[in-house]
């Protein structure tokens, strides 16, 4: 299996505040793995790096063999916790600005995508409820074909339809030689989707399994393992 | 770094053009309390200047902020592009700015000698194109440096997470300013103002201008520590940008 990730005791702060502690991990090809902590716990600080928006103070992060970096940019997507688009922007400009920046973008699959979202390329995007914005940034990110996926809490406050809607696509239009990581706190409603689990709690690693693993070995769903895990 | 222009510029166009249009009412209104007499000439060209220097200000100003804006913005930050490139575009941008504004004066002042008492006074002045050509290369090279100077400070104070990194920016951008003018003056002596290059001298009843070689001396060394720091300043900037302005 093609180690797309693979995180090497890397350490990060924000002032006197540690935001990652040693975290050691590597990602495969080919996988949906949900990165499950609750707030505050590093996941954002996780993905920043992988996406080469951070530097880690200590240890080392490659993609696909790489240091992070200007050229691992171009493989891969990340999906932040805000908009990737500007306000004066229409849905049709969002899709040109990536077109015109990324050499993996897909046209085609974009188009695909907008209907999926039931999305207009003349809608404004100033004027897109939080639900439907959501889906934009979504389709920006998968109409890469990125080797790496980044969402970052890409059902955070949303209502349960364009949650589930966004799932969907999440399954539909996936590329199965890459690998797509969630962070989440909202487990229940996402677990379905994940072949790997990371717990990730006060900066650290504290589990990182299959998805079937878990629940043969704990016999509980991954929403009560969360439950069990980051109860204070 | 045409296409990152290309977004700066759909995203400030209609500030911009309403900044111009702004612009032009003013002028033209500026010109007509003139023709009508009902302002004299050195009015009128004191208030037409300052409008353009404050219109130069604005445009100005908004360059820095889509600078500071994109260093800082996610979808720009992710983008496989090198970060000298937004650099780059950002002076590129300032320079198309200032360019719009000097060939707007410029059309103007073409426009007001032309029908004013003051073109009788352009039979007298003789331009030396050579000394023109000094004063622009030497007007865009401290232009390049202070737009350089102004990215420089811009970038160092988002290297901070805390909230008054502002101030260590301006307290930086007055540190630079006041120590290369110091150095300068240590090292070359006092410079030349840019404008003294046109300064025409009477001499009985003829009108002779500076020898051009004497000017030039006066300017290339300042010129070329100024060149120099511009391109240290850039390249700091850009390490910066890549290893410590985080998001």
């Amino acid at each position: 299996m093609e180690q797309l990730l693979h995180m090497d005791q890397v350490n990060k702060n924000y002032g006197g505040k540690i935001a990652l502690q040693n975290v050691s991990l590597t990602v495969g090809s080919g996988r949906i793995i949900g990165l499950l902590g609750t707030n505050g716990s590093g996941k954002s600080t996780m993905m920043k790096i992988a996406a080469g928006l951070i530097q880690p103070a200590s240890g080392t992060a490659e993609i696909l063999g790489r240091p992070v970096g200007l050229e691992t940019k171009a493989l891969v997507s990340f999906m932040p916790d805000r908009p990737l688009t500007e306000s004066w922007m229409k849905v049709k400009d969002a899709l040109q600005f990536y077109e015109d920046f990324y050499t993996d973008f897909d046209p085609l699959k974009a188009e695909r995508m907008l209907q999926f979202m039931n999305l207009n390329l003349g809608d404004k995007i100033s004027t897109l409820s939080k639900g439907m914005n959501e889906r934009l940034q979504l389709t920006l990110a998968l109409s890469r074909n990125a080797s790496l996926y980044l969402l970052d809490e890409p059902i955070g406050g949303v209502d349960p339809v364009a949650r589930g809607k966004i799932l969907d696509a999440i399954v539909e239009f996936y590329n199965e030689d890459s690998s797509i990581i969630i962070s989440t706190h909202l487990v229940r409603d996402i677990e379905r989707i994940f072949d790997e689990v990371i717990f990730i709690r006060n900066g650290e690693l504290v589990l990182h399994d299959e998805v079937e693993n878990i629940r043969l070995k704990h016999g509980k769903s991954i929403d009560d393992m969360f439950k069990e895990v980051f109860a204070e | 770094m045409i296409k990152l222009l290309k977004y700066d510029w759909k995203r400030n166009a209609g500030s911009i053009s309403g900044l111009l249009a702004v612009l032009m009412i003013v002028q033209v209104l500026i010109g007509s309390m003139y023709y009508t007499g009902r302002w004299d000439s050195e009015v009128s060209i004191g208030l037409s200047m300052m409008v353009y220097g404050i219109v130069s200000t604005i445009l100005l100003i908004m360059v820095f902020k889509t600078y500071d804006y994109n260093i800082r913005a996610y979808h720009r930050r992710l983008l496989p592009v090198p970060p000298l490139s937004s650099v780059t575009a950002t002076m590129i941008q300032a320079s198309a700015a200032m360019i719009l504004i000097l060939l707007l004066a410029a059309c103007h002042i073409w426009v007001f000698w032309s029908i004013s008492e003051w073109s009788e006074v352009l039979q007298f002045v003789h331009v030396q194109w050579s000394h023109v050509l000094v004063m622009l290369v030497s007007g865009f090279l401290k232009f390049i440096f202070f737009v350089a100077i102004v990215l420089f400070c811009i970038t160092v104070s988002r290297s901070f997470r805390s909230k008054g990194s502002i101030w260590i920016g301006i307290l930086l951008f007055f540190i630079i300013q006041s120590a290369v003018s110091w150095v300068s003056n240590k090292l070359f002596g006092e410079a030349p103002l840019t404008y003294q290059i046109l300064t025409v001298r009477l001499e009985g009843r003829n009108y002779e201008t500076a020898a051009v070689e004497e000017v030039v001396n006066g300017f290339w060394r300042p010129m070329l520590l100024e060149l120099i720091l511009t391109i240290a300043l850039v390249y700091v900037a850009v390490k910066l940008i890549d290893r410590k302005v985080e998001v």
